[in-house]
């Protein structure tokens, strides 16, 4: 019956292959950046490019660029828990 | 009276219901794997030097080869998305059987490197492993959980597709009704975020 218009239409072929192409070249720099630094910059280096490329995922392949304020909010619960548990474990782990 | 209410379920679609509950699957999914990760970093943390050596074992090629497999297994995913939208039906379906065909080859991967490693001695509990440190034991230990609860997904995503495969075939899925090929792509493309991460934390960071 009522079939809401979910507004898909409005990224073509083009769109995903652009990012497509974002996400090997982001792979990439993380290869080229982990093989010269070893120390803690590079894990930083690489988790950062890592949520930008799991960001490019979620907002383009995943579409949560267009859904509604209700999808784009609830994504950040399962954030918040997790950035939480994070922090409450190292909490324990660094003042044990 | 049945018949006017079957009639109105089978008319009755709820897209934003549809993709809710997708998407509250997915977060335990996230949180699920989350769990995993937090173990990972306080072990890290906790056996720095013995991780770094462990690291250095798996090979670089291998999971670069299969990031690249995966990311473009969820290219070809969203564009089969596209291609039904867009009416063509015969498109979506070759997107649909190449996304198949790399979550394969993803797995043939997997299977090398895992045979690799057992062929080294080197499984859970087995005696070459346990003679080592007690960070390399925790090191290898997550990564065949880890890696191996993702090629689960993987194989489950696979499965999933066969049936989604069918549905465009049959006509179940179309263009003006794509729910549910799309709710099998942000499951695929979750397993490919949760890869994202996993190639770094393992292969890369050593």
């Amino acid at each position: 019956m009522e079939q809401r218009n979910t507004g898909h239409s409005a990224a073509g072929f083009k769109t995903y292959i652009i990012t497509w192409v974002a996400l090997v070249i982001l792979t990439a720099v993380t290869i080229a950046v982990t093989k010269f630094d070893t120390g803690a910059v590079s894990i930083l280096v690489a988790l950062l490019i890592a949520s930008v490329k799991s960001g490019l995922i979620l907002y383009i392949f995943m579409h949560l660029r267009y859904e509604g304020w209700f999808f784009k909010l609830a994504f950040l619960l399962p954030i918040l828990v997790f950035a939480l548990s994070v922090g409450f474990t190292f909490l324990d782990v660094w003042y044990r | 009276m049945e018949d006017t209410l079957s009639k109105t379920a089978e008319h009755h679609r709820d897209y934003t219901g549809a993709k809710m509950g997708m998407w509250l699957f997915l977060f335990t999914e996230m949180l699920l794997f989350g769990g995993m990760f937090i173990l990972y970093s306080v072990y890290r943390f906790e056996f720095a030097a013995e991780f770094h050596a462990a690291a250095k074992e798996l090979d670089r090629t291998i999971g670069a080869v299969n990031t690249l497999i995966l990311l473009t297994s969820s290219l070809t995913m969203a564009l089969s998305i596209v291609a039904l939208k867009k009416g063509n039906k015969h498109l979506s379906l070759v997107f649909q059987v190449v996304t198949m065909l790399l979550g394969i080859a993803f797995l043939g991967n997997k299977y090398m490197e895992w045979g690799a490693k057992i062929h080294h001695g080197i499984y859970p509990n087995s005696e070459h492993l346990l003679s080592l440190g007690k960070g390399q034991i925790l090191f290898y230990g997550l990564y065949f959980v880890m890696t191996g609860l993702h090629a689960l997904h993987v194989v489950i995503g696979i499965g999933v597709f066969v049936f989604i495969f069918y549905f465009t075939l049959s006509g179940s899925v179309a263009s003006d009704n794509s729910v549910k090929l799309e709710n099998s792509g942000l499951y695929w493309h979750l397993v490919d975020i949760i890869w994202v991460y996993l190639f770094p934390l393992f292969y890369l960071i050593t």
